[in-house]
């Protein structure tokens, strides 16, 4: 088993409860640079609520969270939004791009809203588009196809080059053959460009492509290839 | 299949499922209860559905109001109008109409005088006044409280009942000469009436207008914006309805399926909104409300009494509101589908050429006279406001493109994501801005009416600028030599009188008063008629109103006075002596008529300018109502779009970028909307004015409606990006 060490993502000893309701009794979780694990696990076990505590935007009962090395609770919002912003990419379900915007700005649009060089971001947003073969010149957001679209939002959560993509449900929405070539795209960037994947995940096919598939339930991580805690 | 697989999935259990009792339709009303407080944009929804209730209730309790207010004042009227007859001998009071004035505005005065004491006063009044006395209405005491009215017409002796006056806001006066009967019957003005009770228009029934109209400009100007944000207000949120309604439809649920669901969603909203609308009636119901800016008082009696008709437009108000709610849910794809919407939004390309073509209608209308000219105009007018709004739009589209290239060649994403957003989403911009560009026409609109005083009317305001009440004119049939010797003889001191001879036989009107009369108004003393030279600049004035050519005379020792042509003019030493002069003219001659130069014609356009406060109150409330359509309707499509931009906010760390999309997608369409309207307004009224060569222009309302227009439109902007900001705080990963 790989440690995440400082570059990657820990979780240790998370504890979170809602009511009377125990959601994380004591998670334990290391995904190092490149490597990937999914998480699998029925509705309600938790796991938006673990991936919410991995973003901050949850504060856990007890437990640490640490991304690139960097402590995550106790941080300030503003400080929170700056590790969000440096170190963590996400790939949300519906892809949710604005279809207003071409291609080339949506992907880009998260290194504008971080103030950072627009040249450099249209530039690096076409280099990846083009690196995971979607088709940014003269097709409108509105026109992509959904394993198109998805690769997209892929590439938008690249482009800050994040130590942490975090990815939930990402191929929900789509069809058997764009599923499978979206989950490769995933696990094969993660694994080139060295970057800790957390995959959030009720399709076990899936899940099963990822290092590691962890299952949440009753509050804690098991690994479902030999039963035992991560 | 076997025959009992074919029994269970035959038609049977693919038709809707067959209602136990009210079970289903109770389940059904339960999902839409709890649908309705849930999903994204709920809460706006139901803000919407409550105000677009409240609106649609207020419309129809205005209308019940408007009703019953006209059939307690027809009753009312009726049961006042004196009953007139020829014979002597059936009457019981001598009667008589005049008109007096407080400020600008008009009232009667009835004046009266019984013939037999045991014959019933009109309604309102306990008892007749005796001889001398004055009754008069509430308001009319408290209006002319600075003109010192209770004096005006005699000794003041209470004030008129409710059942006496149409309205509690009426100003009316019941006044009872001092002389006797037979001296009054000397003059054929007074007429005999049996008593009271047939219709008889007076006070203000005479300025009223029929209910039919007043219902009319209330559903056009209030109505029509209520049910447009009922409209609104129903397809916010449409986006989870949507979804709902495919999902019941593929279970196998019908459109009456549907309709329960939407029922149950939309019931609590529109009830609570329909509910609260009744407390202003409650209101009105317990005492008079007087109605700003009309400042008319409604009767609490009269809407007691319709407390029937109030209940019934409720339950209508609360069916047509949910009726609306059901029957305008359609089933649509939008949202359903993974794949994002492609836009390709334009604003109708026959709305730019109708909207030019109402232009060109109004410039050549000036061409055509009388009705083909008028109707030219007003079909110009109303084709160029109500398609304006697109206009601006697509002024607002073509610009959101440029934005959109500076926002992307600055890397600025707000002013990208806004500018994109104008022109995939233009319908937003024409709904924000038609409450705008309707707002302002319609105070440019008023202000130009309200400034057309009529060239008369106009000098009268110039005359009461220069001279105020410096020259009074007193008229009547009735004036004699005796009561013009009382009226010398109880004018305040230093007044002079004079008779002005307007007989259009004599070479021009001739103006006759004693000779220190005369002196005080800078004039020689000529014993035969010469014409006026010099004089003072009250002289001037009367020279203005009677003509240049006046002569003047000093008059013999009393003073003549033509009976058809002639009238007297009381020109006081110091301002401010209206009242003591009408106070005098009044006790010496019933019902004569004492107004400064011009008065009539101010009154005339007074009437026209408070019948614009109608227009004015109901025309604000539907445009309050336009624009609170207009706002959610952005505010759905900030929720609409809030769940794609809050993630990359929350991720980012960078919530500006709400303020940044709403300023560049509201707030400038919105600026740009008020500019293009501000030059249409100005052009529209200078080429009335320009036309009907009468009225002024005022560029300080214009830039003034223009500034409440750019503060609008800032707080738009900001409320939206508030509110969409807000929302990201809440955004949360929801896969699971």
């Amino acid at each position: 088993m790989a440690a995440g060490g400082s570059a990657g993502l820990r979780v240790e000893g998370l504890h979170h409860r809602l009511g009377e309701r125990v959601l994380l009794d004591g998670v334990e979780l290391d995904v190092g640079p490149g490597e990937s694990v999914a998480v699998t696990g029925p509705s309600g076990s938790g796991k938006s609520t673990l991936l919410m505590c991995v973003l901050g935007l949850v504060a856990p009962d007890r437990g640490s969270v640490r991304i690139g090395g960097r402590e995550l609770t106790g941080l300030a919002a503003g400080q929170l939004a700056q590790v969000r912003r440096e170190l963590m990419g996400m790939v949300f379900q519906f892809g949710e791009l604005l279809p207003e915007l071409t291609p080339v700005e949506n992907v880009a649009l998260p290194m504008l809203l971080s103030g950072g060089d627009h040249r450099a971001a249209y530039r690096r947003a076409t280099e990846l588009l083009a690196d995971l073969g979607v088709p940014h010149e003269g097709t409108a957001t509105g026109m992509l196809s959904g394993g198109e679209r998805q690769r997209a939002a892929v590439a938008r959560a690249l482009i800050t080059e994040p130590a942490v993509l975090l990815a939930d449900e990402p191929t929900g929405a789509l069809d058997p053959e764009a599923r499978e070539a979206v989950a490769d795209l995933l696990f094969t960037v993660s694994r080139e460009r060295g970057c800790a994947l957390l995959l959030v995940t009720h399709d076990l096919s899936v899940a099963a492509r990822a290092g590691r598939t962890l299952r949440l339930e009753a509050g804690t991580l098991t690994d479902v290839r030999d039963g035992v805690g991560a | 299949m076997s025959a009992v697989g074919e029994r269970t999935a035959g038609p049977a259990s693919a038709a809707p499922p067959t209602p136990r009792g009210g079970r289903l339709w109770g389940q059904l009303l339960r999902i839409g209860f709890a649908a309705g407080r849930g999903g994204p944009g709920d809460r706006l929804r139901f803000w919407a559905l409550f105000a677009a209730a409240v609106a649609v209730a207020v419309v129809a309790l205005g209308s019940v109001a408007a009703i019953a207010t006209y059939d307690g004042r027809a009753a009312r009227d009726e049961a006042r109008g004196p009953m007139l007859t020829d014979r002597r001998q059936d009457a019981v009071a001598l009667w008589r109409e005049s008109f007096d004035a407080v400020g600008e505005v008009q009232h009667s005065v009835i004046y009266v005088s019984p013939l037999k004491a045991d014959a019933p006063p009109p309604p309102g009044l306990t008892h007749w006044p005796a001889p001398g006395e004055a009754v008069l209405s509430p308001e009319l005491v408290r209006q002319g409280e600075q003109e010192e009215i209770t004096t005006r017409y005699g000794h003041f002796a209470g004030t008129i009942g409710r059942s006496g006056l149409v309205s509690p806001s009426e100003r009316f006066a019941y006044v009872r000469p001092a002389q006797p009967a037979p001296e009054l019957l000397k003059n054929d003005s007074w007429q005999y009436a049996t008593g009271f009770g047939r219709a008889y228009p007076m006070g203000e029934g005479l300025n009223g207008r029929p209910l039919g109209q007043l219902l009319l400009t209330l559903g056009v100007l209030t109505g029509l914006p209520a049910l447009s944000l009922l409209v609104v207000a129903a397809r916010v949120g449409s986006r989870t309805r949507d979804r709902r309604s495919g999902l019941l439809q593929a279970l196998g649920g019908t459109w009456r399926h549907r309709a329960v669901v939407n029922t149950g969603e939309a019931a609590l909203p529109i009830a609570a909104g329909t509910v609260l609308a009744i407390l202003p009636m409650l209101v009105a119901m317990s005492t008079d409300l007087r109605i700003p800016p009309t400042g008319y008082l409604l009767n609490s009696g009269d809407l007691r009494a319709a407390w029937p008709m109030t209940v019934a437009a409720l339950l209508v108000s609360f069916a047509v509101s949910l009726g609306a709610v059901v029957l305008l849910h359609r089933v649509q794809r939008d949202g359903t589908a993974t794949r994002p919407r492609s836009f390709t939004s334009r604003i109708p390309l026959w709305r730019l050429y109708g909207c030019g073509a109402g232009i060109a209608l109004v410039a050549i209308s000036q061409y055509f006279r009388g009705t083909p000219g008028l109707l030219a105009f007003a079909f110009g007018t109303v084709a160029m406001w109500a398609l304006l709004p697109s206009v601006a739009a697509a002024a607002s589209r073509a610009l959101g493109a440029k934005f959109a290239a500076r926002g992307f060649a600055n890397g600025r994403p707000g002013q990208l994501i806004g500018g994109r957003w104008t022109v995939a989403h233009p319908g937003v911009v024409v709904r924000l801005a038609i409450a705008m560009v309707i707002g302002l026409g319609l105070i440019c609109q008023i202000q130009v009416w309200n400034s057309r005083l009529g060239e008369k009317a106009a000098a009268a305001r110039a005359s009461e600028a220069r001279v105020g009440d410096g020259v009074l004119t007193v008229y009547s049939r009735d004036i004699t030599p005796p009561a013009i010797r009382d009226l010398a003889g109880s004018l305040p001191a230093g007044a002079g009188l004079f008779s002005l001879d307007t007989d259009p036989e004599q070479p021009a009107p001739l103006l006759q008063g004693s000779c220190d009369a005369l002196r005080s108004l800078g004039l020689p003393c000529p014993a035969t008629p010469e014409t006026a030279e010099g004089g003072d600049r009250r002289l001037e004035e009367i020279r203005n109103w009677y003509g240049p050519q006046l002569r003047i005379r000093v008059a013999p020792s009393d003073l003549p006075l033509d009976r058809l042509y002639g009238q007297l003019l009381v020109i006081p030493e110091t301002p401010g002596q209206q009242a003591a002069v009408e106070r005098a003219a009044l006790a010496a001659v019933p019902a004569v008529n004492v107004e400064t130069l011009g008065e009539n014609w101010l009154t005339g356009a007074s009437n026209k300018a408070r019948l614009n406060n109608w227009i004015l109150l109901f025309g604000s409330l539907g445009l309050a109502l336009l624009l609170l359509a207009g706002t959610t309707s952005a505010a759905a499509e900030f929720v609409r779009v809030r769940h794609v931009l809050a993630p990359l906010a929350v991720l980012t760390g960078s919530d500006r970028v709400f303020r940044s999309v709403a300023l560049w997608h509201l707030t400038v369409p919105l600026l740009i909307a008020t500019f293009i309207t501000g030059v249409v307004s100005a052009w529209h009224s200078l080429f009335f004015i320009a036309v009907v060569q009468e009225g002024s222009f005022s560029w300080s309302v214009l830039a003034g409606a223009m500034a409440g227009c750019a503060v609008l439109a800032v707080a738009v902007g900001l409320l939206g990006g508030r509110t969409a900001a807000r929302a990201a705080h809440h955004w949360r990963p929801a896969a699971d």
